[in-house]
């Protein structure tokens, strides 16, 4: 298992950028003491906590009630009418077979399609007009997660480690330098390929501060199994302040 | 009496399979199928052994039984075996045994395409598992998505050798899907209407219909990898053109129909046991085929529901959830069918304590495990739960739910039902129920609890979890489910053993069913299977078989009579049943054994990268199938020759539609679905693919064009006037093979003309379509050269016109999918014009 690391791609205040990097990935287990994330426990999606996630598991919960609904009574039907078919004689074929094919399955398509559109639109809209939100750009390769602060004016890249600030729309743009990986927080929900030659976005909401595993979904060759990372939500102070001194630690490293 | 003995023991002889080394001559449905089934199972105990290593591996955390390269490569295996060399082979297998007893016939339209599908699934299966033996596994699972599985990522010749020997299983399906299609067209009983076969004949129809459309596209996506593999063509390098999406969407056009295919079969199973315990026919027939034809529609639209993190369009994106969720619809109409052909039935309900059939019982286990399975498709077809669920454990726990209770629990229900038609043995005693409890136990336990696995975060493929992840209850609790479900699998193995050896002797109609395959005085029934075709009125679901069966062996019904050692069946109108020829079949054959073999030596020869001997090869395999002997019947004209019952029809070589043009029908429809996918890949890469700004569009001249576009409407023409000319047709038949060897030339020359084929996709794809051409120019001068040589040996005359019937579809179908291969690289490059 790789440990987190940061780097600083580049500076726009010195000219010594490659002894900072070189020197910002020796110190890096210091800036990030986290937990190495295959180290880590989640209960996955069972403990959401984004609007999304939230969202898709009360979604999850409702189907999985409504089909235990469904399954109980088919099942019940079936064997009621293997064991004891009076039971059932009043019926007709025709009413059966509308009923139970047609009427019951297009009731439950409608509903999970308005379930549906309901949780997608947490996915595709904003919390709040007045968020803020935070591009990052992720490359994924095997077999680690690199996450490159692009919009920041002290350009970084952090690799295993993903730091967001609380409270904070996110905007990963993602693609992948070998062959395909997926992008998934199971407690922040949504899931996103990596593929080469693409760019494809996700969007997801940091909540309260916290630390959340983040894994590989997608089978991306023998190191697939170790290919997680950690996401860790900080206060914003602290996550502005975090950017700010790993660059100067990065800095003052790179004079020696 | 005398007279009907002597003609039945004169078919009996004519029909059976040699013992010995003869065996490898058998072409017979009922033989090969059962060939199939037994195959097939035994891929499904090495595909068991294979999953039984993953769950001791994920048994408990930070497990060293297996490396990650290990995991990787049983995982891989293991969905291949079971899908591949284990699901489709024993649908095939079944139908082949049940579906020509079932319409009436005495065998399937071209038993020695069958043998030598079943040869070429053998050979494949044993190419890849001797790669298995020899470590030359892929190691990027069973959906091998590129770039994983490029040649820089998965270099060595495992990825080659899955790539070849699937190519090979798909041949096999493909011909034995060409074979079903035309058997239940043209070979049923006499009457026997569209709208009155059994629901397994609807089934076996879409379900062959499915096969050719939907595995083509992944013999292409195959060939493409492959290519890009080993010649270095970019299909799928984004680098250079491709698009790795562009095989996720051919692999799953193949795949999701597949699904379907397997769940369609198992459906018709059920569709056939229910009533049968019912004592009634199937309630909601015309539903039921309404269901079928819509699954068969609707499993074309769903492919990207797999796809859905992968980045698609919204739109795209909705439509395909929305079709996956409809398909519940047509599921539901045949749930409820069954239902209330239980509910309303005529025969006694099983009194308290008396047991119900055990094939009942496995169908009783189906209703629950594959409504679970329905059910969470439902739910994975639910966008936002997709992109939270897809790619864990809870998608393996809802695919195997779908598998194994919606196809292997009926799979097992109709071999314990068709038991008797195999041994004339019906199983009786407790290990047979055993084994359904510990199957069901064992199913649930094992993946009830693996829903919970997924949503608790574990992504699927991953080789071992960490101790403090909290996945290790759940873990250990599937693997001990799986020993119960591999205790129950080996318990129904037995099970069918001893009753195949010692079970009770059955009495013909054990189940006093209602379909054909039942009207036989004796079981297991002789090899002609009916000593005269009967002719049925009504559904052929609700008919009385003992009747049936005292008639046919009395000599009621249709060539009861053999002439000349021909083995004859009877070839009807395909929607009305009225009989129209008289079909028949070939004698035991060496030549499909020996085909299949030499095909497998030239896909070999193509990995070891001796490509002369491969060559070589490939042309000896066209040499053995050319010459498969054409029967006897065709060497003078009979005219009307008697069927029985007064009735007078002309043999299969003097009508105009043979089964053969069905058969080469079919074979186009799947040539179709080929051109389809290469079409679609060029337009696709051309469209989405990154890299296409400056794409080097080649420029081919367009004098060859022309000569090429003329070449194709000269071999139609000719061909057109040939078939009108029949006897005197030689000079026209001459002008055929001549155009269709100039369709094979011209791409040649135009394939000269193309540089940098390895630098970029768009020369790749130029030179894709134009060997697609060639490839079918050179068919084309074989079927020309082919009808050359009939005319010479006086086999062609004005009634006798089959070869010319087959060279005017085949060069239409030339002219037509010519001219597309023709437009393909103007309409490429008009849509990579920026």
């Amino acid at each position: 298992m790789p440990m987190p690391r940061l780097t600083i791609l580049h500076d726009h205040s010195t000219s010594s950028a490659p002894h900072a990097r070189r020197t910002a990935a020796a110190i890096g287990g210091n800036l990030c003491p986290r937990p190495c994330a295959a180290r880590m426990s989640t209960d996955g999606m069972l403990s959401p906590a984004s609007p999304f996630a939230v969202d898709v598991a009360n979604l999850g919960w409702a189907m999985l009630a409504g089909g235990t609904v469904v399954l109980t009574l088919v099942t019940a039907l079936a064997i009621l009418a293997t064991l004891r078919p009076s039971a059932l004689s009043r019926l007709t074929d025709s009413r059966l077979i509308l009923g139970g094919g047609i009427v019951l399955p297009v009731i439950g398509i409608l509903a999970l399609s308005a379930g549906a559109a309901r949780t997608g639109a947490t996915m595709h809209h904003r919390v709040s007009p007045d968020t803020p939100t935070l591009r990052i750009e992720a490359v994924a390769r095997q077999w680690e997660w690199r996450f490159h602060y692009a919009d920041h004016p002290r350009d970084a890249v952090m690799t295993g480690h993903l730091r967001l600030p609380e409270h904070t729309d996110i905007e990963i743009v993602m693609t992948s330098e070998d062959v395909i990986h997926s992008f998934w927080v199971p407690e922040l929900g949504g899931k996103m390929d990596a593929t080469p030659g693409h760019r494809s976005t996700i969007r997801l909401h940091a909540g309260a501060p916290g630390h959340h595993l983040g894994l590989c979904a997608e089978f991306c060759g023998i190191g697939h199994t170790a290919m997680p990372f950690t996401v860790e939500i900080m206060p914003t102070a602290d996550f502005d302040l975090w950017l700010r001194t790993a660059y100067q630690e990065g800095a003052r490293h790179a004079r020696f | 009496m005398r007279d009907f003995d002597s003609d039945h023991d004169a078919l009996g002889h004519l029909w059976a399979t040699q013992p010995g080394l003869g065996r490898f001559a058998a072409v017979n449905h009922h033989v090969i199928g059962l060939r199939f089934i037994v195959t097939s199972l035994a891929f499904f105990a090495v595909g068991g052994a294979l999953a039984m290593m993953l769950r001791v591996q994920l048994a408990t955390p930070d497990s060293a039984f297996l490396t990650a390269s290990g995991y990787a490569r049983t995982f891989t295996i293991h969905g291949t075996v079971m899908m591949f060399l284990f699901a489709i082979p024993l649908l095939e297998g079944l139908a082949m045994v049940l579906l020509p007893k079932m319409l009436g016939a005495r065998d399937l339209a071209f038993p020695r395409l069958s043998a030598f599908g079943y040869w070429c699934y053998v050979f494949g299966g044993l190419t890849i598992l001797t790669g298995m033996g020899l470590g030359l596994v892929p190691e990027a699972g069973w959906f091998l998505y590129p770039p994983l599985s490029s040649a820089a990522f998965s270099p060595g010749l495992g990825t080659d050798l899955w790539l070849l020997g699937i190519t090979f299983v798909e041949i096999s399906a493909i011909a034995v899907a060409v074979d079903l299609i035309v058997s239940v067209l043209v070979l049923r009983a006499a009457g026997m209407r569209l709208m009155d076969m059994p629901v397994m004949g609807w089934t076996m129809l879409v379900v062959g219909a499915m096969m050719l459309l939907g595995f083509p596209p992944l013999m292409v996506a195959s060939a493409l990898l492959e290519a890009e593999r080993t010649f270095g063509l970019p299909f799928f390098d984004p680098s250079r053109g491709g698009d790795p999406l562009l095989w996720q969407h051919l692999f799953w056009s193949f795949g999701h129909p597949e699904v379907y295919v397997m769940f369609l079969p198992a459906a018709a199973v059920v569709s056939s046991i229910v009533p049968t315990f019912a004592g009634r026919p199937i309630a909601g027939y015309r539903w039921i085929v309404g269901a079928i034809l819509s699954v068969g529609g609707l499993s074309f639209l769903l492919w990207g529901h797999h796809m859905f993190t992968a980045g698609l369009h919204h739109g795209s994106v909705a439509l395909f959830s929305a079709a996956s969720m409809l398909i519940a619809v047509p599921t539901g109409v045949q749930l409820f069918a069954w239902i209330a052909t239980l509910a309303r039935r005529r025969a006694p309900t099983p009194a308290r304590g008396q047991r119900l059939p055990l094939a009942m019982l496995w169908i009783l286990g189906f209703f629950f495990l594959f409504v679970a399975g329905g059910l969470t498709g439902v739910m994975l077809a639910v966008v936002p739960f997709d992109l939270q669920a897809l790619d864990t454990h809870f998608v393996v726990a809802h695919m195997h739910y779908v598998l194994l209770g919606g196809f292997v629990f009926p799979m097992i229900a109709a071999l314990y039902h068709s038991l008797p038609l195999v041994s004339g043995r019906r199983q009786e005693g407790r290990l047979g129920r055993i084994a359904f409890w510990l199957c069901l136990v064992g199913v649930n336990l094992t993946f009830a609890v693996m829903h919970l696995t997924g949503l608790l975060g574990m992504p699927r493929r991953v080789a071992g979890y960490g101790s403090e992840s909290g996945w290790t209850a759940v873990n250990l609790l599937s693997s001990a489910g799986s020993i119960v479900l591999a205790a129950g699998f080996a318990a129904v193995m037995i099970d069918l053993l001893l009753t195949l050896r010692r079970g009770r002797r059955s009495p013909p109609d054990p189940w006093r069913g209602g379909t054909l395959e039942w009207a036989t005085p004796v079981l297991p029934p002789t090899p002609q299977v009916f000593d005269a075709i009967p002719r049925i009125t009504g559904r052929a679901d609700s008919l009385q078989p003992r009747r049936i069966a005292e008639a046919t062996a009395r000599g009621e019904g249709y060539l009861s009579r053999p002439r000349h050692g021909w083995m004859e069946t009877l070839g009807v109108d395909p929607r009305t049943g009225a009989p129209r020829q008289i079909v028949l079949l070939p004698a035991r054959s060496f030549r499909p054994f020996w085909a299949a073999l030499t095909i497998g030596a030239a896909q070999i020869s193509v990995l070891a990268g001796s490509y002369p001997l491969a060559g070589a090869l490939a042309c000896l395999a066209v040499a053995i199938l050319l010459s498969w002997p054409p029967h006897p019947v065709g060497n003078c004209d009979h005219g009307p020759l008697a069927a029985g019952q007064g009735l007078f029809l002309p043999a299969q070589t003097e009508h105009p539609r043979p089964p053969l043009l069905w058969g080469l029908r079919a074979a186009l429809l799947a040539d179709g679905a080929a051109l389809a996918s290469l079409f679609f890949a060029g337009v696709y890469l051309a469209a989405f693919a990154p890299g296409w700004a400056d794409a080097p569009l080649p420029d081919i001249p367009l004098g060859l064009q022309l000569v090429t576009a003329g070449s194709l409407i000269g071999a139609m023409v000719t061909a057109d006037k040939a078939h009108r000319r029949g006897r005197k047709a030689m000079i026209d038949i001459l002008g055929a093979f001549t155009w269709a060897l100039a369709v094979f030339l011209t791409p040649i020359a135009m394939i000269q003309t193309l540089t940098g084929v390895t630098t970029h996709a768009a020369p790749a794809l130029h030179l894709a379509m134009l060997l697609w051409l060639c490839l079918h120019g050179a068919l084309g001068s074989i079927l020309g050269g082919l009808a050359i040589a009939r005319s010479l040996q006086g086999r062609i005359s004005d009634l006798r016109r089959t070869d010319l019937i087959l060279l005017r579809c085949h060069n239409r179908w030339l002219a037509v999918t010519g001219a597309v291969a023709l437009a393909f690289p103007h309409l490429v490059a008009a849509i990579a014009a920026p």
